[in-house]
């Protein structure tokens, strides 16, 4: 018994260290590709502008951290990087805040006139003289909707815009409903979570005026941050 | 430029790996001298840089002639120079009213 145990260990030790070669072999073999991948998907999380920079820098690092499993600590540490410096280092297009509302506004508006046109021929000399300016706004808009998904926008300080636009403007409907639409929004909101402590409806409006001010002094703050 | 970095322990590591260096250091260089992780690093390198007390240039060689990445080079600027040695002092004065307490 002792014997047949022995031969099994032996075996079981030829096998380990057969394949534990293979498998260090198969490891070295990917271990480039993966930190590859594993740099790639930090960088994803920068900001555009920063991406071709950290993906080169990093590399380097990489390439001067010895050893197959440094390297991958090493790449495995740059994804807590970049998520950090995602949320450090300030966006430079958010001073196109105002840009963006101006352009959703001047959509809006451009949609308007349109309908007011009554024939079709007039509609499509209208459109094509605006084209370039429905291009230039569209493209605007589109960016404001990718930082929004990437929550690189502020929504706080979007809408800090509007309330001032809305303020300057007070003849402009679009702007006017928006500024009333986030408002009403934003109280509803604040309501919904004081729900719970029952307050007085005087403490109640005294405390969202308060938490109103606060917010607007905040994003205001930060817009002028961001137009240093 | 922006205001003033936080000065943690960290932050004043990379800060001393830089003011002790005769040269420029690559952030990988300085990550070996202060012996801190790559998630710790490269913030603090961007926090330095954004407020202007670290400046950053790529090596001159193309990667085609070195045959590997190029290294992104950081030297530490005469403001991070005044800020630094200010916090040092502001340091030590706090560790020795500490020592007296």
């Amino acid at each position: 018994m002792d014997l047949i145990g022995a031969i099994l260990a032996a075996i079981a030790g030829i096998l380990v260290t057969a394949f534990s070669k293979q498998l260090a072999d198969e490891f070295k073999a990917w271990m480039p590709r993966l930190v590859a991948a594993v740099i790639q998907c930090a960088v994803r999380r920068l900001r555009e502008d920063q991406r071709d920079r950290y993906a080169e820098e990093w590399r380097s690092h990489i390439d001067e951290t010895p050893g197959e499993i440094g390297k991958l600590i090493v790449g495995l540490g740059l994804l807590l990087a970049a998520w950090k410096l995602s949320r450090i280092t300030p966006n430079p297009r958010a001073p196109q805040i105002e840009n963006i509302v101006i352009a959703m506004r001047d959509q809006e508006r451009s949609k308007a006139l349109i309908e007011k046109i009554p024939s079709k021929s007039g509609k499509f000399i209208f459109r094509l003289m605006t084209l370039p300016a429905l291009l230039k706004r569209s493209h605007i808009i589109n960016e404001a909707f990718q930082l929004s998904e990437q929550k690189r926008l502020n929504m706080n300080e979007m809408n800090e815009v509007i309330l001032r636009l809305a303020s300057e403007e007070p003849g402009d409907p679009i702007i006017q409903k928006w500024a009333a639409d986030f408002e009403n929004a934003w109280e509803k909101g604040y309501r919904k979570s004081a729900a719970e402590r029952n307050l007085e409806p005087s403490v109640l409006a005294a405390e969202i005026a308060d938490a109103r001010a606060r917010r607007r002094s905040e994003a205001r703050s930060a817009i002028a941050r961001r137009m240093d | 430029m922006g205001s003033e970095p936080r000065m943690s322990a960290q932050t004043i590591k990379v800060l001393g790996a830089l003011m002790s260096s005769p040269g420029e250091l690559s952030g990988a260089e300085i990550g070996r001298a202060t012996k801190l992780a790559s998630g710790t690093l490269y913030p603090i390198l961007a926090r330095l840089e954004q407020v202007g007390w670290f400046e950053s240039r790529w090596e001159s060689e193309r990667p085609q002639v070195l045959g590997r990445p190029r290294r992104r080079l950081y030297r530490i600027t005469a403001v991070g120079i005044r800020n630094a040695r200010a916090t040092y002092k502001d340091l030590q004065g706090a560790l020795g009213r500490l020592a007296w307490t």
